[in-house]
């Protein structure tokens, strides 16, 4: 499983989901690096941390995550949206990088980080 | 001169010069008073010409009936003179065949011819070689003048009786005329016998015919000389008449009528009537001034008469012009009046059809005053209601620029109407929707599109962009072609923004609705988790969800701002209560949505725990919860949950849902620290995090 072992950066400012997404992600095999629940947070473990890839929800707190997904794309770190959007953010810089809209499904997140992988 | 410039209105008279004189007279001739005038005229002038031409050929009948009276009467006259010598003659004829005369028997033939004569005035005469032989003027037995001559003779002729001129007789000694014979007595001499009548006998026998006085009356011999004449016989008998009667005598005349002038000097009519017997002409004359006396005194007063009525009828005339031309110039008041809306009153001028004009137009300067009133109001309503309307009305003209603009338009993009008039629809148009807008208009303009509806940004006057929506509807005449277009601009910058903020608070519902499912799903797949007996996991999962709900609620009657501290714990608590005793205490703190929802899902974790093992599950146990802010600024919040009287608390083997929610959860999401220990006395749980984030600020 391709997944398996890798190192994971979860942005979500959703306690519950964070909860449950680092349950999926662990039952996956993937590593967890950190959960940032807030931007400032966020950004730090972004710079700094080894990350394989990352799941990023996109609004946090009002605020947009883009910040951090600017660092991965600088970074070259591969990583997905998740948002509770109804539309993708596929525009600009960001054409490309896959969507999740939720609530997804395990698969669908499975799917999304293969894809990922397989892009990068 | 003071007329003409009466006739003609207000031309100077050198205009009036410089005209020709057709249209001098075409002017003259359009007033009232000229044509009455001239009416007066054509009637009168025909009447008064028939009139006249009656009175000369009256005066002409009576000049022919007088010429005929005079001419019958100097025929009758000559029939009596000729009678007279018939007489004459018939006595001659008796004495000239008298044997006494032809024996030559004088004294006897005396006798006998002083017998005989009957006429007044006559006598005879006989003469021989020598002289007078018979002379019956005389005394018989007078001595009788010798002949001095036989001039007398010549004309006379046997057999034949001779009527002579005028002559003065010897003996006599006046003017006589005599019928004269000859014969040829016993012894073949020759005698001369002749009956004689005095002039004046003849003038009697004029007299005697009773010819009016002042006619004239006279009796002219073959030689023109005046025998006998009614008047003035002494004057002129034995002169000649006039010269043309001598010629008319001489010349042998038969009758005629004539005008002449009589030996006294009067100009007369006259007739003559010759007696072919006797070759004497007897004339009656009529003074002229008979005749044409009347007539002329007839035309005379019909002159006057005529003058009189031409003068008095045209002065009638002009009058009755004026009294009706001054009425119909009123009339020229009244419709100008009407022209200027100002009320006109009927006036009576006593004429009947201009009375009526009048009245027609009294009555249409109500009418059109009435509707004129009803239009101005109608206009003003029309006005009043463009101009007060909320919506921006403006009428725009086929070059695209404004011909008015109501209050509301000039609002819209914070011009007056001054700067507005004459500018292009479009000059505040933002560019984006610049295109459009004049593509549709160029289409209204060429009738392809009566109305369109489009929406443009435009620059207000103070800088800001708004959004309209405008409606423009063309106003065509009856031809079709574009007169101009009304537009009306709806100002939908704030519609528009409020859609936008539609949308946006759909878009944030439809992502609170996505994560709260987010979290339903992950609360799931917690509470299914593992080897939980499914009515358990069911329960936990309910339990959950309605914890869960009623934060939700709280928030929704907070319009999701924020709710205070004691609310979230009430509710966690409020499934939970029994006979148990709850404790809260704390000052009061408005929570943010998210920390709100966290922290009530993390009582109700609290509260589970604590009703299936800790002090909720004993009668006597006891919950109690404090908060309070500490830290500089007081920028920390603390909470502190305390368990008392419940059985005996054992640590759990294993972090399980609740706790880790507790513990991990609650605390990333509040960027704090929760600390969860279980002393034997009850569960203790304190939870510190920045009062911002609680805040949600």
């Amino acid at each position: 499983m391709q997944l398996e072992g890798k190192r994971v950066l979860i942005v979500e400012d959703e306690m519950l989901v964070a909860m449950t997404l680092e349950d999926t992600l662990l039952d996956l095999g993937m590593t967890i690096v950190g959960t940032a629940m807030h931007l400032a947070p966020a950004i730090e473990l972004a710079r700094v941390c080894e990350i394989d890839v990352a799941v990023l929800d996109i609004n946090l707190h009002g605020g947009r995550s883009y910040p951090v997904a600017d660092i991965m794309l600088q970074r070259g770190i591969p990583f997905i949206f998740a948002t509770g959007y109804g539309h993708a953010e596929g525009t600009g810089a960001y054409a490309g990088i896959p969507v999740l809209t939720k609530p997804y499904s395990p698969a669908d997140l499975v799917g999304a980080l293969i894809k990922v992988f397989k892009g990068s | 001169m003071t007329w003409w410039r009466e006739h003609v209105r207000g031309e100077k008279l050198s205009v009036l010069k410089a005209r020709d004189p057709r249209t001098l007279a075409r002017s003259w001739l359009s007033s009232l008073r000229s044509r009455l005038v001239l009416l007066t005229l054509a009637v009168l002038v025909p009447a008064l010409v028939a009139a006249g031409i009656a009175v000369y050929a009256g005066y002409l009948n009576d000049r022919a009936e007088v010429e005929k009276h005079l001419q019958e009467t100097s025929r009758a006259l000559s029939l009596v003179v000729d009678r007279q010598f018939g007489q004459a003659e018939a006595l001659l004829w008796a004495l000239s065949t008298s044997s006494q005369l032809l024996a030559k028997d004088y004294p006897a033939f005396d006798a006998r011819a002083r017998a005989a004569i009957r006429i007044p005035g006559t006598w005879v005469l006989v003469e021989d070689e020598r002289g007078q032989v018979i002379n019956t003027l005389l005394p018989p037995g007078s001595a009788l003048p010798s002949l001095g001559n036989r001039d007398h003779w010549r004309g006379a002729a046997e057999g034949n009786v001779r009527i002579s001129n005028l002559f003065m007789g010897i003996v006599a000694k006046r003017p006589a005329v005599g019928l004269d014979t000859l014969i040829t007595a016993a012894d073949g001499s020759r005698l001369f016998v002749s009956v004689i009548t005095r002039a004046d006998t003849m003038s009697q026998i004029l007299i005697d015919q009773g010819l009016p006085q002042t006619w004239i009356g006279a009796i002219i011999d073959r030689n023109g000389t005046v025998v006998a004449r009614n008047r003035d016989a002494d004057r002129f008998v034995g002169q000649p008449a006039t010269p043309e009667n001598v010629q008319r005598a001489r010349s042998g005349v038969r009758q005629g009528v004539w005008e002449s002038v009589s030996l006294d000097g009067i100009p007369t009519v006259l007739a003559l009537s010759r007696s072919p017997g006797s070759g004497w002409s007897t004339i009656v004359a009529v003074p002229q001034s008979e005749i044409t006396g009347p007539a002329r005194r007839t035309a005379l007063v019909l002159a006057a008469a005529g003058a009189l009525l031409l003068g008095g009828g045209t002065a009638v005339a002009w009058r009755v012009g004026r009294s009706i031309a001054a009425p119909i110039a009123d009339l020229t008041f009244d419709a100008e009046a009407l022209g200027r809306g100002v009320p006109v009153v009927a006036r009576t001028s006593g004429m009947l059809e201009v009375d009526r004009v009048a009245r027609a137009l009294s009555a249409a300067s109500t009418e059109l005053r009435e509707r004129e009133t009803a239009l101005q109001a109608s206009e003003e309503r029309l006005r009043a209601t463009q101009e007060n309307a909320p919506v921006a009305i403006a009428e725009i003209g086929r070059d695209g620029r404004f011909l008015s603009v109501n209050e509301a338009r000039c609002r819209l993009t914070g011009h007056t109407r001054d700067e507005l008039i004459g500018q292009h629809f479009a000059h505040v148009t933002a560019p984006g929707s610049l295109d459009d807008d004049l593509a549709l208009f160029a289409r209204h303009v060429a009738g392809e599109v009566d109305t369109y509806t489009t929406e443009s940004e435009f620059t207000h006057k103070d800088g800001h962009q708004g959004w309209a929506r405008v409606t423009s509807t063309a106003i065509r005449n009856d031809d079709g072609v574009f007169r101009y277009a009304v537009r009306v601009v709806e100002d939908i910058t704030e519609r528009r923004a409020a859609d936008r903020r539609q949308k946006l608070l759909i878009d944030e519902l439809n992502h609170r609705v996505k994560n709260t499912l987010a979290v339903v799903q992950s609360i799931a797949a917690q509470s299914f988790k593992g080897e939980r007996d499914p009515k358990d996991a069911l329960q936990a999962f309910q339990g959950r969800l309605l914890a869960l709900s009623e934060a939700h609620n709280l928030l929704t009657r907070e319009s999701w701002e924020a709710a205070p501290i004691e609310r979230i714990v009430e509710n966690a608590l409020q499934p939970f209560r029994g006979s148990n005793h709850f404790d809260m205490d704390g000052p009061m703190i408005r929570v943010g949505p998210k920390a709100a929802v966290s922290l009530a899902l993390a009582f109700h974790e609290l509260c589970t725990n604590a009703a299936k093992y800790g002090a909720l599950s004993a009668p006597q146990g006891h919950v109690r919860i404090t908060w309070f802010l500490e830290g500089e600024a007081r920028s920390v919040f603390r909470l502190r949950w305390e368990e008392s009287g419940g059985p005996e608390v054992r640590p759990p083997t294993r972090s399980g849902f609740g706790s880790r929610l507790v513990e991990r959860g609650l605390a990333a999401e509040l960027g704090g620290t929760v600390a969860l220990r279980y002393p034997a006395s009850g569960v203790v749980c304190e939870i510190v995090a920045p009062l911002v984030i609680i805040e949600g600020r």
